[in-house]
C-alpha cells in the first residue's frame, strides 16, 4: 500500500542512523491491517504521522504506531470502542469533504494539518462528535508512541534501573524527559 | 503428610507471613494454608522490570476481559497486563453489596496474598489512636495502649526495614528507621512553607517498607537494596520491598518447621464442644475440590479482615450457632476502611532548572494535625495526607493542544513540576458497617458468599470536605498556582484498609478478640489479620497488623509451653 503524505516520503533529510528505521517502515507496507480497511487505514496512518512526525528522532510512524493502533483495535478493544473508531474516521473523513471536497487521504498535507490543527483546538467539552474523537485518537497516538521502544527510550529518557533516587538534580533544555 | 501441627496459620498475607515466621522461629510445627496457587519468588513475577513496549498491548489489559473478569478489582490502581495474575477474578469470587451502597473488596488470592501488592506505607499508630474510642465513645475501647504495642513495632520495623525520617511527634511516634529516602526540590519548598505557615502541622517524608541500605539480616535473607523502578506491585525479585515472600517466608522455611498448603481454601474452624477449642480447619481444595481436615493445638486466622469472618461465620455448632467464638455477636460488625479520594492538585510555577532521577516508589506525608492538641468542632478524629511532588512528562499531553513537531519539541521536555495532596481519614466504628452469610448463595466450592454493607456516614463526608479545604489551603500558601480540589468520595474497601468485623475489646459481651488477639470464647483461637482492629486511626494500617501478629504469636506460644492452651 502507498501511503501519500507521509514525511518519510517527502525526501526529508534522514539522519544516517535512521536509515534502517525508514526501511523498516516502508518495508512495513506490507503490514495487513486486520480492523481497517486500506483507505481508513491510509488516514489513520496520515494522522498518526501527522500528530508526532519525525525529527532527529524516529516519528510515530517509524515506532509503526498505526500498525499498533489498527491490533489494539482488533484485539485488545471491546466492540463499543470498535465501533466508535469505525464510526470516528469515517465521520472525520465527511467533515473534511464538506470542508475541501475530497478525502482525507486525498488533500495536500497542509489542509490535513490545518484540518486536524482546527479541531483539535476546540475543547472537549464541545458537543461535536468529532472533536472528542480526534482527542481520542490523538492520545492513542501519544500514549502509543511514547510507551514504544522508539518513543520512551529514543526521543526520551528510558531508564530500566535507576538505583537511588535523587529529587533534585540540574536540568538544561538540552536534557529530554523521563518516559516513566 | 501428618494433619497434626502445633499451629495451623489460614492466610499468607502481611499478617499470616508474621504469623509463620513467628511461630516456627520459636519452635513451632506450623502449617500454613493458603487459598491460592504457589507463587516463588523472582519466578513468578513475570511482569518485572519490562519495558512498556515489552509488554502485550503495552501493559494495558483488554477492554472486554477488563470488565468481565476484574469489573471490581480495575478500581485499583496497582491493576494492569503485568499484575493480573496476582488480582482476583471478581466473576468466579462474587460477593453481594446493595446497589446504593457498593463496597470495593479488592484480593489477591496467592502464596504471599496481597503483601505482593501492598502500597508499603508503614506508620505507627500513637497512644492517642488506642485511646480515641474510649475518649468519645465511638466503638469498644482497645484492651491495649501504645506501651503494650511499642516494643513489637521496633521488633517488626527491623526485621521488615522501614524507611523513615526521625521527626519526634507524638501522634506518628518514630521507629527503628532504615535511611529516609529523598524529597525532592519541590517538596522541601513545601515542607518549609507549610510548617512556616502552619505551625500544627508538618511535612515528612513517607514511611515505607524499602530497604534504603539492607542491614545484615536482610541481606542473609536475599534482600537488596531499593532500585527506584517502582513497579514494586510486579513482585522485585531483590526483594527490596518488605512482601511474605521476600521476607517473613523464606524467614520461617530456614527453620524447617514450616509446611505449607497451597491451593487450599479454609472452608470453616473445627470447634470441640467438649474441651472448648478449636481443633482443626476443614479445608477444599480448589482445584479438585477434594474436602479434608487438618489438626492442630492452635490456630491463627490470618485470611484478611473479611476472609477470616467469613470463616468463622461459616463455622457453625450447637454452642456458635452465628459463628465460632461469637457468643457477643460482634462478629462481622463495625466494618471500617479509610475515607480518601478527596485533595487538591497544583502547579508549581518554579525549580523550571531542576529534575529528578528515578522512580521513588514513596510520596510525602502529612501527619494527622485535627483534634490532635485542640479540639476541631466540625468532626472526631482525624486524617493525614498523602502526596508529593512530580514534574510530569509526556502524560500531560491529555491536556495540551497542538500536533506535530510542535508537541513533540514540547513533549521532549519535563512539564512544569506539579504538587498533590490526598487525604486519607479515620473511620468510625459504626454496627451498621457490617458483613454477613448470605443463605443462599454459595460460591463455587459451596461456602456462603458475602453481602457486605458499608457507608460513610456525617462524620466521615465532614471529614472528607475539610480535607479538600485544607488540602487547598496549604497549597495555595506554597505558592501553587492553578489549585484545584476534588472530592470524589470512593467506595468504602477502595483505600484495601478494610479492618474491625471480630474486635478486639476487654468485654466478652461486646467483643470476639482479647487483648492478645485471642478469641474471647476459645483460647486456642488467634484472630491478627485487620478483623481485630477496634478503630481505624488514619494511618496505613500494615504496621499494626504486623506487630499485633508477632505480639500475639510469641504470646499464645509462651502460653502453649506454660501448658494453657
Amino acid at each position: 500500500m502507498a501511503l501519500k503524505n507521509i514525511s518519510i516520503l517527502l525526501g526529508a533529510s534522514i539522519p544516517l542512523a535512521k536509515i534502517e528505521l525508514l526501511s523498516a517502515a516502508v518495508n512495513d507496507k506490507h503490514f495487513a491491517p486486520q480492523f481497517f480497511n486500506s483507505d481508513e487505514f491510509m488516514m489513520v496512518s496520515n494522522m498518526v504521522d501527522l500528530i508526532i512526525p519525525r525529527s532527529d528522532t524516529p516519528g510515530a510512524l517509524d515506532a509503526l504506531v498505526n500498525n499498533y493502533i489498527d491490533m489494539m483495535l482488533s484485539e485488545w478493544a471491546s466492540s463499543d470502542t470498535q465501533k466508535k473508531y469505525h464510526l470516528g474516521v469515517a465521520k472525520l473523513n465527511n467533515a473534511v469533504k464538506k470542508e475541501f471536497s475530497l478525502n482525507f487521504n486525498d488533500c495536500d498535507r497542509q489542509q490535513q494539518i490545518n484540518f486536524l490543527t482546527s479541531i483539535d483546538n476546540y475543547s472537549d467539552t464541545n458537543t461535536d462528535k468529532n472533536i472528542q474523537f480526534f482527542h481520542d485518537f490523538k492520545w492513542f497516538v501519544i500514549s502509543g508512541y511514547y510507551t514504544s521502544k522508539e518513543g520512551a527510550s529514543m526521543e526520551l529518557n528510558y531508564d530500566p534501573m535507576p538505583g537511588i533516587y535523587r529529587g533534585c538534580l540540574p536540568y538544561t533544555k538540552a536534557d529530554k524527559a523521563w518516559s516513566a | 503428610m501428618s494433619t497434626d501441627f502445633d499451629a495451623i496459620v489460614v492466610g499468607s498475607g502481611i499478617s499470616g507471613g508474621w504469623a509463620i515466621k513467628e511461630l516456627t522461629e520459636r519452635g513451632l510445627k506450623v502449617l500454613l494454608v493458603e487459598r491460592g496457587p504457589n507463587t516463588t519468588h523472582g519466578q513468578d513475577y513475570i511482569g518485572e522490570g519490562k519495558a512498556p513496549w515489552e509488554l502485550p498491548y503495552h501493559g494495558s489489559i483488554p477492554e472486554d476481559v477488563l470488565n468481565q473478569e476484574y469489573a471490581i478489582q480495575q478500581q485499583c490502581y496497582a491493576l494492569d497486563d503485568a499484575t493480573k495474575q496476582f488480582f482476583v477474578n471478581d466473576r468466579k469470587h462474587p460477593y453481594i453489596t446493595k446497589k446504593d451502597k457498593p463496597f470495593s473488596w479488592i484480593r489477591g488470592y496467592q502464596l504471599g496474598g496481597r503483601s505482593l501488592l501492598w502500597y508499603r506505607q508503614s506508620y505507627r499508630w500513637s497512644e492517642m489512636d488506642f485511646k480515641s474510642n474510649k475518649q468519645d465513645g465511638h466503638g469498644v475501647d482497645w484492651p491495649i495502649r501504645y506501651k503494650d504495642i511499642a516494643p513489637w513495632y521496633d521488633h517488626v520495623e527491623k526485621f521488615a526495614g522501614i524507611s523513615g525520617s526521625k521527626e519526634g511527634l507524638e501522634q506518628l511516634p518514630d521507629g527503628q528507621f532504615l535511611p529516609p529516602m529523598e524529597m525532592n526540590c519541590v517538596e522541601i519548598e513545601v515542607k518549609k512553607q507549610i510548617e512556616q505557615q502552619f505551625p500544627d502541622r508538618t511535612m515528612i517524608i513517607g514511611r515505607c517498607a524499602h530497604l534504603t541500605e539492607p542491614t545484615k539480616e536482610h541481606l542473609e535473607l536475599g534482600r537488596g537494596q531499593c532500585q527506584s523502578r517502582d513497579q514494586c506491585e510486579r513482585g522485585c525479585s531483590f526483594g527490596a520491598y518488605f512482601s511474605t515472600l521476600s521476607a517473613t517466608l523464606p524467614a520461617a522455611r530456614r527453620t524447617n518447621n514450616l509446611t505449607i498448603l497451597t491451593d487450599s481454601i479454609a472452608h470453616s474452624i473445627v470447634y470441640d464442644e467438649g474441651t472448648n477449642k478449636a481443633t482443626g480447619v476443614r479445608i477444599i481444595n480448589a482445584k479438585t475440590n477434594v474436602r479434608s481436615q487438618v489438626n492442630a493445638r492452635i490456630i491463627f486466622l490470618c485470611a484478611s479482615t473479611l476472609g477470616s469472618t467469613q470463616i468463622m461465620l461459616n463455622s457453625k455448632s450447637e454452642r456458635f450457632p452465628n459463628g465460632i467464638a461469637n457468643s457477643s455477636g460482634y462478629l462481622g460488625l463495625n466494618l471500617m476502611d479509610h475515607i480518601f479520594e478527596s485533595g487538591a492538585n497544583a502547579e508549581y510555577p518554579g525549580f523550571k532548572d531542576k529534575y529528578f532521577k528515578g522512580r521513588r516508589p514513596n510520596g510525602i506525608y502529612i501527619p494527622r494535625y485535627h483534634n490532635v492538641t485542640s479540639k476541631d468542632n466540625r468532626f472526631l478524629r482525624g486524617f493525614g495526607f498523602q502526596g508529593g511532588g512530580k514534574r510530569p512528562s509526556w502524560k500531560r499531553a491529555k491536556t495540551l493542544k497542538g500536533i506535530g513537531l510542535d508537541l513533540k519539541e514540547q513533549l521532549r521536555h519535563p512539564g512544569p513540576w506539579t504538587f498533590s495532596l490526598g487525604g486519607f481519614g479515620e473511620m468510625l466504628p459504626d454496627e451498621r458497617n457490617r458483613v454477613w452469610l448470605d443463605n443462599k448463595l454459595k460460591d463455587k466450592w459451596g461456602i456462603p458468599i458475602l453481602n457486605i454493607e458499608c457507608k460513610l456516614r456525617e462524620n466521615e463526608l465532614e471529614m472528607l470536605k475539610v480535607m479538600a479545604e485544607d488540602a487547598k489551603e496549604m497549597l495555595e500558601a506554597s505558592g501553587m498556582k492553578n489549585v484545584k480540589t476534588y472530592n470524589n468520595s470512593a467506595p468504602p474497601g477502595l483505600a484495601i484498609h478494610e479492618m474491625g468485623t471480630a474486635r478486639m475489646g476487654h468485654d466478652p459481651t461486646t467483643s470476639v478478640l482479647n487483648k492478645y488477639n485471642q478469641a474471647h470464647d476459645i483460647p486456642n483461637l488467634f484472630v491478627t489479620d485487620g478483623s481485630c482492629m477496634s478503630s481505624s486511626a488514619c494511618q496505613n494500617p500494615s504496621l499494626t497488623y504486623m506487630a499485633l501478629t508477632a505480639r500475639a504469636a510469641a504470646n499464645a506460644v509462651e502460653m502453649l509451653q506454660e501448658g494453657r492452651l
